[in-house]
């Protein structure tokens, strides 16, 4: 399981972990001299912003000088063609967010050589199963907050410029009719917006973990709790009583797309 | 060059670039009607939706039929035909495929337009040309260069691009680069946007798309603050005509107008007022963009902006609170004929005797005073106002079929 890093004290778990970077994206951000102490055997670097021309060359010297991680998270085919040429292909995990939706798609990548392929979002459990036969190297998210919108423009600071008051830039958003609140970050890649509620995967886990499983604990406000019952099914318990044990103390909880068939015809 | 924002003449002559070069004038219809317009107004190139593995489904509405008479229109002007396939396809959605993509070769497509790579192996099986669509948010040169490994000809690159930036992937890549130019924006990532597949069961990403990023919110925060307007992640459309005579000086191969489910009278004013630009830059390397500025305020346009062009989008990019359309109604009549001094016209809009007039077409651009108007039945009338009504108007000088009539203001 992978799990992304909050903190540099969640190193206790036994897990491996996806550490957000200066090139990363909806992650909280570790400078490169914290991302040098830490034990590259156990992390992965998110570099899932789309990058600009601009910023090819420094993204190259950023992707050798920390090569011997297990391996970059990426959105941008930059990343893949800078890994190409230093032979770094079986490092990357490509990460698009909405764009992996087949399992042609999904194979189309993996035969270019790379390490593996991170499922969209919005695929329903049934589909998910389809991918069975390509095993770890379909990543999924199993527990966090799904993004649902990723903009390069800053619209909380124009926002609040617009209604002349002081800028915020992390919050939620409430649309007229709907009774939710969708949490929404700006930063300097852009801005985001997630699902209110957090995909869980208790009950999924047993059908799921031939694939390799995230924790995303971006916005997760019970992330170390989340992670310790995820270790807890691991170690044997039974889903049912932890996803019990869960909604008895949490209301943050939601199956995504699992159950959901979002197909639109005319 | 001088840039301006707010219609100030720009009337100079140029150096041309060694680059520098006629782009080809890519637009959008959502129908065969808006299409033959399209081509007929100066398109080189024009897009549309076949009824599978289209994104924008109400207006991807060609059967092989039509796209075949698409083609077969489109080959007496020398133009082409793109067909977009650019959903995200899930597995059940890729039955078919290799059969469609054969069927629209066969027709004559020029190219299709594609984000999944599942799609473009197919289509490089069947031998098709491929561009690939924006939904990839290609941004730089390398990304480019991944794309040409398998096939692709053409890079539809992201929105979130600047000037500055097109020029220098353009310079930096092999692949022919297409940029948009004018029409409705994603203010997203185009393809990263899951909020209408969330909020309405609808998937953006196969042709459902809900537009839930132009509904008004509510921002909670930490800290108080007073607004009398929502939060909205509405853009305003992009109109870059301002930008066209550097894009060309840059070398950029495809310029696209966005808007399928546009009207005839706006793919008209729109297509016609970029071809003349293009051909006069191209031709005399001099620009009046005072007068293209006008032109194309004339298309029934919503509120438009410069979109990434200068950088980040500001407030001026963006609409809070408003509705965006403008109606001008000034779309009097499309042309159907022309005998001894009479145009026979399909009204659109009220108009009457006395009023100024032009007539705008792909050879025409000529004022004249409505001073008659007959109804069907032969009548003199003063004023029409029955929309889709046939009546002829008497014009001093020859107008051609699909020439189309406006007021003047």
């Amino acid at each position: 399981m992978i799990i992304t890093l909050q903190d540099v004290n969640n190193f206790n778990y036994n897990h491996e972990f996806l550490v957000g970077t200066r090139f990363g994206v909806r992650c909280k951000v570790f400078t490169d001299e914290e991302i040098m102490d830490m034990d590259f055997s156990k992390i992965y670097l998110n570099i899932e912003r789309i990058i600009h021309e601009s910023e090819l060359d420094e993204l190259e010297k950023f992707i050798l000088k920390f090569k011997d991680v297990q391996g970059f998270y990426y959105s941008d085919m930059s990343v893949f063609m800078i890994c190409k040429e230093h032979g770094l292909l079986h490092k990357l995990i490509y990460n698009p967010g909405t764009l992996v939706t087949s399992v042609q798609d999904a194979e189309f990548y993996l035969n270019l050589g790379i390490q593996r392929v991170c499922l969209s979002r919005e695929i329903t459990l049934e589909d998910i199963l389809m991918f069975k036969h390509l095993k770890d190297k379909v990543e999924i998210i199993a527990h966090g907050k799904l993004n649902m919108f990723y903009s390069k423009r800053k619209l909380l600071t124009n926002y609040f410029t617009f209604i002349k008051q002081e800028v915020q830039k992390e919050g939620t958003l409430e649309e007229e009719i709907r009774d939710e609140h969708y949490p929404v970050v700006e930063d300097e890649t852009g801005t985001n917006i997630f699902h209110e509620k957090s995909v869980n995967s208790f009950k999924e886990y047993e059908v799921l973990k031939d694939f390799t499983l995230r924790i995303d604990g971006y916005l997760l406000d019970n992330y170390d709790y989340v992670v310790s019952l995820y270790d807890r099914i691991i170690d044997g318990e039974n889903p049912e009583s932890i996803y019990e044990e869960y909604i008895s103390k949490y209301d943050d909880i939601s199956s995504g797309y699992y159950y959901k068939e979002t197909l639109y015809k005319k | 060059m001088m840039i301006s924002q707010v219609g100030i003449i720009i009337k100079k002559h140029y150096t041309r670039s060694d680059k520098m070069r006629k782009p080809e004038l890519l637009a959008p219809a959502g129908d065969l009607e808006k299409l033959k317009i399209a081509i007929q107004y100066g398109a080189d190139a024009v897009f549309i939706g076949g009824t599978n593995f289209s994104l924008r489904a109400r207006s991807s509405n060609f059967e092989v039929a039509d796209i075949k008479e698409a083609c077969e229109f489109a080959d007496q002007y020398n133009a082409k035909i793109y067909v977009t396939t650019n959903i995200l396809p899930h597995n059940k959605d890729l039955n078919g495929l290799e059969e469609y993509l054969t069927a629209l070769k066969e027709v004559g497509v020029s190219a299709v337009i594609c984000a999944s790579p599942a799609i473009i192996e197919v289509a490089n099986k069947v031998g098709i040309e491929v561009h690939l669509s924006t939904q990839a948010s290609t941004t730089n040169s390398k990304g480019v260069a991944f794309w040409e490994q398998f096939g692709v000809t053409r890079i539809v690159t992201a929105r979130e691009l600047p000037l500055t930036e097109i020029e220098k992937v353009s310079n930096n890549s092999n692949l022919d680069i297409e940029v948009f130019i004018h029409g409705g924006m994603c203010v997203s990532y185009s393809g990263r946007c899951t909020l209408s597949n969330h909020m309405t069961d609808r998937d953006a990403n196969r042709g459902g798309c809900a537009h839930s990023c132009r509904w008004n919110y509510t921002f909670h925060g930490d800290k108080e603050y007073e607004a009398d307007t929502p939060f909205s992640m509405s853009s305003k459309d992009l109109n870059a005509i301002e930008y066209i005579t550097r894009l060309m000086d840059i070398g950029v191969d495809s310029l696209k107008i966005e808007g399928r489910m546009k009207s005839i009278h706006y793919i008209a004013t729109v297509v016609g007022t970029y071809r003349k630009l293009i051909d006069e830059y191209y031709e005399t390397g001099t620009v009046d963009m005072e007068y293209y500025l006008k032109q194309i305020e004339k298309a029934e346009n919503r509120l438009a902006s410069i979109g990434f062009y200068e950088g980040d989008p500001t407030i001026d990019q963006h609409l809070y609170n408003m509705r965006s359309e403008k109606p001008t109604q000034t779309f009097i009549g499309l042309v159907l004929d022309y005998e001894d001094g009479y145009a026979l016209i399909e009204e659109r809009n009220k108009f009457e005797v006395g009023m100024k007039a032009e007539v705008f077409g792909p050879n025409i651009h000529e004022e004249f005073m409505i001073e008659e108007i007959i109804n069907k039945d032969g009548e003199q009338i003063e004023i029409a106002r029955h929309p889709r009504e046939l009546l002829r108007i008497r014009v001093p000088f020859k107008v051609q079929k699909n020439d189309m009539i406006r007021k003047v203001l």
